[in-house]
């Protein structure tokens, strides 16, 4: 009677629960990198504010023309997702959504000639108003350069830098008139006009009197 | 002499780096570059300062190192001028982030620019302090912050309204001191002041129940109001864009609205009426209007209910869905999600458009429609979704097949109505993608087939006429090969056709050509020519007459270089060759699989799952990564992990494997031969094949480990003695046998025993938390350390959603088993355990360190703690 017991067919067995235990740990297991910042868990964060995390600023050759980082990201961290964004969205053909889903976030990419214009938002915020938010800002860059060029943000690009200042601030909108940071920014730089030049006027009286 | 012409200029300096052909090159213009920086750093020249900080702003976005102009950004903001206050700012806010203590040295200098009598110089500091402050400056600079709300320029209060908002975010507990100030900000008329005032009402709200409670009370109505206001305001040129005044003061507004309207039926029906008239008034031909009706959409779904609303709001998506803009049906399909939880049906009645969308051309979007297809399948719409996908499956892209299905495969094992439609699908799954999907695919197939015995037949059919058609689909060619071995004969036979079927003819040499096909296959992993050849042993017992040739296509792979199939190989080339008598009952058909236990243990991995970031935990190695492991341990299946994990049997494989030798011995009427072949058979499996007498000296190497030293004393030297020749064997009698039988039982039974003791320690105490970690450890295994954790509750609030999570440096592999429970009961009565497996790489050289992160709520509110362990007993 004790030859029916089902010898051996363990072999096989064991092959096979092998597999399976496989499948437990593949679901089960955490490996986690030290210092990786890539260990995202929307739920660690304790309250969901929405906000633009950053700016980004890609010619369409790849290069960086312009950041802004309103969330804490490391050197490295920063040059690790410029690259994967502008390999995610430099690829992307015409007519296609203006949005790609990125580790949990939504980047929202608008391309103007050769620039790549990208704000990062959160999961829940809304994508066309970012849009509008991008071309709220492109508007008061081509009015302040007088239709403006990649070239143009790239000799000023602390100008460009000085406007996106007074149109965000801690990755939330700060004006809706672009009237109003035309105005401000011309002001901020005819105060700089006006140091230079009394700068200028002292350096040469000073250069008259040692002569 | 003009201090802003001489040296190389901003200008001349970007052309030059424009002007370099190779990255060579441009590195050379930037190292003389930062050299002259440093050197004029160095110096302490005032006059360039400035333009050496726009300097290094450019070089820092190429992507260079420039902490060495940190310093020169506080010079800067420190000197009196606004054009050199300007520059230093936005230095400060390029070059340096929260983390870096250098911040906390300009914190004076922002204090005295946040009084400054020039208005654009406190622009600045509240724009940098916005940007860039930490916690520690947030505490320290919010008075300022909160006096400049009432500033007379409304240019400042909007740059501190947003600044506020940095501040509560980086201190949550400022929140309630700003709420006065952010009420007067709600009544303003400057748009640019009420934008960021109504921005700074969301979050204080978002962070703060009691301002929640104040501004829903007193302020919802003002709102509205407002919200009236623009809706209904005639053109304005300054706030216009595209015929809409102002979308993005309207979709502000309409975000408060739906941080107040949640949860609080009075304050909904109060704002009915504006978001009825927003979805039906707002101008849908641009992008601006359909902004604002994507939020007032996100709006209606969130506040409490109102059924004309709600239709109004899904009628909104629908015609998102149906537009030809790829943004709008992009963020329908986004919003349904959402919409679902409101009101399914609604949703459903789209289903045909979403379906399409997972078609879509453009990746998001598929992206998003399959996880809504997904979330909409039911029992009743299944089997025609399922069509849907899998027909698209077939000229889906290569990288889109992977998700698509593996979402077709949970939806049918979710909703198949039986069995036969179940194993239909998936082996159409498998045949179109069976490269794609994932492992748990595959297996749980197995499982369902080894549950279905009047199906066995046909399923064994139908994988075979997929094979043929198929052959490239390492998973498909998995399934087929296993069910070709198990029910090869049903496959010949044509045993219990079912009325659907088409009759086929296979003969015994065509089942075996189709595993020979697959085991020469140059494309497959070598965990799929293992299953293979358990198949063709199987088979050779099932085809007695294919024997000779299934022996010839096993001997093929003694010499394979791939240890487990040489193993293999080896072991049944013998097991074929020379017991026969055993063979049959050794390769008896695989009893049914436990469906509970197996479903049980796939549910119960979910929650660690879905916490680990997606992808890690997908990209483990599988199928014969176990090889590497020595042979014998392996097949005898002693590896700690093994003997923790409850076996799909529910036996241990050990005993079964040593059931061999039992049975013949215990009923001590068999012949000296059947007793000796019983024996040989578990000495062919101990010793890969050779006869034991000349392998002997290596068995209590491989055997030690696990045997309890003193029981097993005689049975080793039996084995062990090189002089002890087999025949001696039956001498010994079946005491040598219980003997051994003896010995394995307890040493597999509590594996946890025999590793060297170490201390327990606190790993982890908070004022509300306290983390315990038990160690053990297995013997032979210095590197693996076990580690059981042990969370309790000091406080006397319980704790729910709770989750451990751990990091280590790159030497130590963690691998986390699933906790005991997410939720902790109060005041340490009882514990969350959860096993921690560690191998460290560089064992006796590093120590153990390890970061941990607990997140749970208390009274629904999260609470996050962190530390570092790093007091792991000395020698672990």
């Amino acid at each position: 009677m004790l030859t029916s017991l089902p010898q051996s067919l363990h072999i096989v067995q064991l092959d096979f629960s092998s597999g399976t235990k496989r499948v437990v740990e593949s679901g089960t297991e955490q490996v986690l990198q030290f210092y990786d910042f890539t260990v995202e868990n929307s739920e660690s964060r304790s309250f969901v504010v929405e906000q633009i995390h950053f700016v980004l600023l890609i010619s369409r050759q790849g290069k960086v023309r312009l950041t802004k980082w309103y969330s804490p990201y490391t050197q490295k961290e920063r040059t690790k997702v410029i690259r994967e964004l502008s390999g995610m969205i430099l690829t992307r053909g015409p007519k296609l959504c203006n949005f790609v889903e990125w580790k949990g976030f939504k980047v929202v990419y608008k391309r103007y000639a050769s620039l790549y214009f990208c704000m990062c938002i959160d999961q829940e915020d809304n994508e066309l108003e970012t849009l509008e938010i991008i071309h709220h800002f492109v508007e008061i860059l081509d009015r302040y350069f007088g239709s403006v060029c990649e070239l143009d943000l790239i000799f000023n690009f602390h100008k460009a830098y000085y406007i996106l200042d007074e149109i965000l601030i801690a990755g939330e909108l700060q004006e809706s008139s672009k009237k109003t940071v035309s105005r401000l920014i011309a002001a901020q730089d005819s105060l700089v006009e006006v140091a230079k030049e009394q700068a200028n006027s002292i350096s040469n009286i000073i250069a008259q009197a040692t002569k | 002499m003009n201090p802003f012409s001489s040296g190389t200029r901003l200008r001349d300096m970007i052309r030059a780096i424009r002007a370099s052909k190779t990255a060579a090159e441009e590195r050379a213009v930037v190292r003389k570059e930062c050299a002259a920086i440093r050197a004029s750093i160095s110096e302490n020249n005032n006059e360039y300062r400035h333009r050496d900080l726009a300097k290094l702003m450019f070089i820092h976005m190429l992507g260079y190192p420039t902490h060495f102009g940190q310093m020169e950004c506080l010079k800067l903001i420190a000197s009196p001028g606004f054009p050199e206050k300007r520059i230093g700012y936005l230095g400060l806010m390029l070059l340096l982030d929260e983390r870096q203590e250098v911040l906390m040295l300009v914190t004076n200098s922002i204090k005295q620019d946040l009084n400054h009598t020039n208005q654009y110089i406190v622009g600045l500091a509240l724009c940098a302090l916005g940007n860039i402050s930490s916690a520690e400056m947030a505490r320290d600079l919010a008075p300022e912050v909160e006096r400049l709300l009432q500033f007379r320029d409304p240019n400042i209060r909007k740059k501190a309204a947003l600044c506020s908002i940095r501040i509560i975010k980086k201190v949550p507990d400022l929140a309630e001191n700003f709420i006065n100030a952010t009420a007067v900000l709600l009544k303003e008329k400057h748009h640019g002041v009420l934008i960021t005032g109504v921005q700074l009402c969301t979050d204080i709200c978002t962070i703060s129940p009691e301002a929640l409670e104040y501004f829903r009370k007193k302020h919802t109505d003002g709102i509205v109001r407002v919200l009236k206001d623009v809706a209904n305001s005639p053109y304005s040129p300054e706030y216009d864009v595209s015929g809409i005044t102002d979308p993005f003061l309207q979709i502000r507004l309409l975000k408060l609205l739906r941080v107040l309207g949640d949860g609080d039926t009075d304050a909904s029906d109060s704002m009915n009426d504006i978001l009825a008239q927003v979805a039906t008034k707002t101008e849908t031909n641009k992008n601006s209007g359909n902004a604002i009706l994507y939020e007032c959409v996100g709006t209606i779904m969130a506040v409490e209910d109102n059924g004309g609303l709600r239709v109004l709001a899904i009628n909104i998506l629908g015609r998102f869905l149906s537009n030809r803009d790829n943004n709008f049906r992009y963020v329908a399909l986004n919003m349904l999600m959402r919409a679902l939880a409101v009101d399914s049906q609604a949703v459903q009645r789209h289903r045909a458009t979403i379906l399409e969308c997972v078609k879509d051309a453009d990746a998001s979007i598929r992206k998003r429609a399959l996880e809504l297809v997904y979330v909409l399948a039911n029992e009743s719409n299944v089997q025609t979704l399922t069509k849907e996908l899998t027909d698209y499956l077939e000229v889906s892209d290569p990288e889109f097949r992977g998700d698509l299905s593996a979402k077709i495969c949970s939806m049918v094992e979710k909703f198949s109505p039986d069995k036969i439609w179940y194993i239909d699908q998936m082996l159409k799954v498998l045949s179109e993608a069976g490269n794609y999907v994932k492992d748990e695919v595959w297996y749980s197939l197995v499982v369902v087939i080894t549950n279905a015995p009047n199906l066995h037949g046909y399923s064994v059919r139908s994988l075979y006429k997929a094979l043929q058609t198929a052959g490239e689909q390492e998973t498909l060619v998995r399934v087929a090969v296993w069910c070709i071995g198990e029910y090869g004969d049903m496959l010949v036979n044509n045993t219990g056709v079912l009325d659907i079927e088409e009759p086929i003819m296979v003969s015994e040499s065509d089942a075996v050509d189709a595993v020979e096909i697959a085991i020469k296959g140059h494309s497959l992993d070598p965990s799929t020519k293992a299953m293979c050849l358990i198949a063709l042993l199987k088979l050779s017992s099932r085809f007695p007459s294919s024997s000779s040739r299934i022996n010839e296509i096993i001997a093929q792979y003694k010499g394979s270089l791939v240890l487990e199939l040489q193993q293999r190989a080896i072991e049944f080339n013998s097991i074929i060759q020379n017991h026969q008598n055993i063979r049959s009952t050794l390769v008896e058909r695989m009893p049914a699989l436990d469906e509970a236990s197996y479903s049980g243990r796939k549910t119960g991995s979910v929650p660690a799952a879905a916490s680990t970031s997606q992808g890690t935990s997908l990209n483990l190695p599988n199928g014969v990564a176990k090889a590497t492991s020595p042979p014998l341990v392996d097949l005898l299946d002693l590896s700690a992990d093994d003997v923790s994990t409850p076996n799909l049997s529910g036996g241990d494989p050990l005993h079964d494997l040593l059931g061999i030798d039992l049975s013949p011995a215990s009923l001590q009427s068999g012949t000296n031969q059947a007793q000796k072949s019983g024996t040989d058979v578990l000495l062919d499996l101990l010793s890969i094949g050779t006869p034991a007498a000349q392998n002997s000296p290596s068995m209590p190497d491989m055997l030690s480990p696990t045997l309890d030293k003193q029981n097993t004393a005689d049975v080793l030297d039996i084995l062990s003695s090189p002089s002890a020749p087999s025949t001696q064997i039956p001498s010994a009698g079946s005491s040598s046998t219980m003997d051994l039988l003896d010995s394995f039982a307890p040493s597999s039974s509590k594996p946890d025993g025999n590793g060297p003791a170490f201390p327990s320690i606190i790993a982890f105490e908070s004022n509300t938390l306290k983390v315990t970690f038990n160690f053990s450890k297995q013997q032979g295994d210095p590197q693996t350390i076990v580690i059981e954790a042990h969370f309790s509750n000091k406080s006397s609030n319980v704790y729910t959603d709770f989750i451990f999570q751990a990091a280590v440096p790159k030497f130590l592999q963690l691998h986390l088993e699933p906790a005991s429970s997410n939720t902790l009961p109060a005041s340490g009565n009882e514990s969350i355990t959860q096993k921690l497996r560690v191998t460290n790489s560089q064992h006796g050289k590093k120590s153990l360190v390890m970061r941990v992160r607990i997140g749970y709520k208390v009274n629904n509110k999260d609470v996050l703690e962190q530390g570092q362990i790093s007091n792991f007993p000395h020698g672990l």
